[in-house]
């Protein structure tokens, strides 16, 4: 493998920027060739949006932690893969990730590497609580995932791994990854949009014991077609843990991460505890955004497709490197076919389920 | 009224007019704003090129309100989207193209002064993931604890 060291210190290529990143991400690529030679390979395949997935792991250190939310969509590996996703983590194969070239040490407002977004690669670096790494070979159709180590994956990753390179991925295949949940039958269902303690879980998970599926509660694949359909992307589910143990303590057995919940999200991996209750798409009939009022009944308010999109659009873009108009446009052609709601949470939540099955009982 | 024309301040500005409201949403700052109506109209305008001036005399043909209320209208929202960071004055664009005005015989609208809606409630998110200090090899690393 080439070295990019000089007397211990990084250079600086004197080569233009798309050189010197071929350079650099062929480096990437081989030391994760190398990892797994010393680690053993192991493989995974997924279907995810109506494609192939192959996720191989470098070792077994990541297997579990990073394949647990995408189990749902396992599948045989009887054919190419779509895309080959190849993940590496520093400490377990003893195997680093080569330094960078100055000329993409660089990094944009959201840790996009900057000038990294082209006809041949795609890379973030991400560096919340630890830092990790993200490469798209779009011409390769391969993908590159490098961490440090295991422990340092937050919680937040493995309820929703590879989530930039499925990204970048999904939206070459008319598909756009959405921070929203849905939840429906095999008819037809609702996405239910809203930032970050709206309701957004409560409705779902409320919804789910009422006897509708859903196919995820935390982010979803829309395709945009006519009419629009929401896939299944990852089986968890993730509630505030003071708000699951007043409102839906039934479902604290399926709690994942018990004894964190002090500080992070609690995390439930549907499909573990409650397989019948994934879908893997339904057709999107309407979009509901959850707000909690202050006591009363629940009901539906009809509102604009704009109030949708604002409430769908910017908290799913700020967490996707490398978003942009085109995201915006496709979330946007979605909310525009269908009608738009606002649910406001009342005292009683079994309400919620009955007003939904309406809602799509009118759309059908 | 001087003629002043307007650019897009940053590269991660995205917006998009949806059923005549506008939602703007900056991804750097992790904010977003709205826009209903006479503002998203603008807004639309703005985006296209149009200055200011266009702005009042296309607004005037579509709403029943003097000159100087849709002047200062305007220019509000102008500043209010500068004082964002939403928009720069763009001294050497071209003149964009003709803005349609309302159609012949059209009852003109009351005129509402726009609102811009700011919504600041996904700044946190972006303040979860602190920029962490660049170690020799170049890499962020996280800060040490103090």
């Amino acid at each position: 493998m080439r070295s990019t060291r000089q007397g211990g210190r990084v250079r600086s290529l004197p080569l233009d920027a798309p050189a010197a990143q071929a350079c650099y991400f062929d480096d990437v690529f081989a030391a994760f060739l190398n990892a797994e030679r010393l680690a053993g390979s192991i493989a995974r395949d997924f279907l995810i949006g109506g494609g192939r997935i192959r996720v191989r792991f470098a070792g077994d250190a990541l297997v579990s932690l990073l394949s647990r939310a995408l189990a749902h969509l396992s599948c045989d590996a009887s054919a190419e893969p779509d895309l080959t996703i190849c993940v590496w983590d520093s400490a377990s194969t003893g195997v680093a990730l080569p330094d960078a070239p100055a000329t993409i040490r660089q990094f944009l407002a959201r840790r996009e590497m900057s000038g990294v977004s082209g006809e041949r690669f795609i890379a973030a670096f991400d560096f919340a609580e630890r830092m990790r790494l993200s490469v798209l070979y779009r011409q390769q159709r391969a993908a590159i995932h490098w961490i440090p180590d295991a422990p340092s994956i937050p919680f937040y990753e493995q309820a929703a791994p590879f989530l930039q390179i499925l990204h970048w991925w999904a939206r070459e295949h008319r598909h756009q990854i959405v921070h929203a949940a849905a939840v429906g039958t095999a008819a037809g269902g609702v996405l239910i949009g809203g930032k970050s303690g709206s309701g957004k879980s409560t409705t779902t998970l409320t919804c789910l014991k009422a006897g509708l599926r859903s196919p995820g509660d935390d982010y979803t694949l829309l395709c945009v077609a006519q009419p629009p359909l929401v896939r299944s992307l990852y089986s968890t589910g993730k509630l505030e843990g003071p708000h699951l143990l007043r409102s839906l303590p039934s479902l604290m057995p399926a709690v994942s991460n018990q004894d964190r919940m002090h500080r992070d999200k609690a995390v439930l991996f549907l499909h573990e505890h409650y397989p019948e209750a994934l879908i893997g798409e339904f057709p999107v009939r309407a979009v509901v955004l959850p707000r909690i009022s202050a006591g009363g009944r629940c009901r539906l308010i009809e509102t604009s497709p704009a109030a949708a999109v604002a409430a769908i659009a910017p908290s799913t873009m700020i967490q996707l490197r490398w978003s942009g108009s085109e995201d915006l446009r496709r979330i946007a052609a979605v909310v525009r076919a269908v009608p738009n709601y606002i649910l406001e949470l009342g005292d009683d939540l079994d309400e919620i389920p009955v007003l939904i099955r309406g809602l799509l009982e009118k759309a059908a | 009224m001087n003629s002043r024309r307007f650019r897009s301040a940053n590269p991660n500005l995205v917006s998009e007019i949806i059923d005549g409201e506008a939602v703007i949403v900056n991804l750097e700052k992790g904010l977003y704003y709205s826009l209903a109506k006479s503002g998203a109209e603008i807004w639309d305008a703005l985006q296209a090129g149009a200055s200011d001036t266009d702005i009042v005399d296309v607004l005037l043909t579509r709403y029943s309100a003097d000159r100087t209320v849709i002047e200062a209208a305007v220019a509000d929202l102008i500043r209010q989207l500068k004082e964002e960071g939403v928009i720069v004055e763009n001294p050497g664009a071209a003149p964009g193209p003709s803005l349609p005005g309302a159609a012949a015989g059209s009852e003109k609208l009351p005129f509402e002064c726009p609102a811009l809606q700011k919504y600041t409630d996904l700044e946190s998110i972006l303040m979860l993931d602190p920029i962490h200090e660049v170690d020799e090899t170049g890499w962020p690393s996280a800060k040490p604890a103090s």
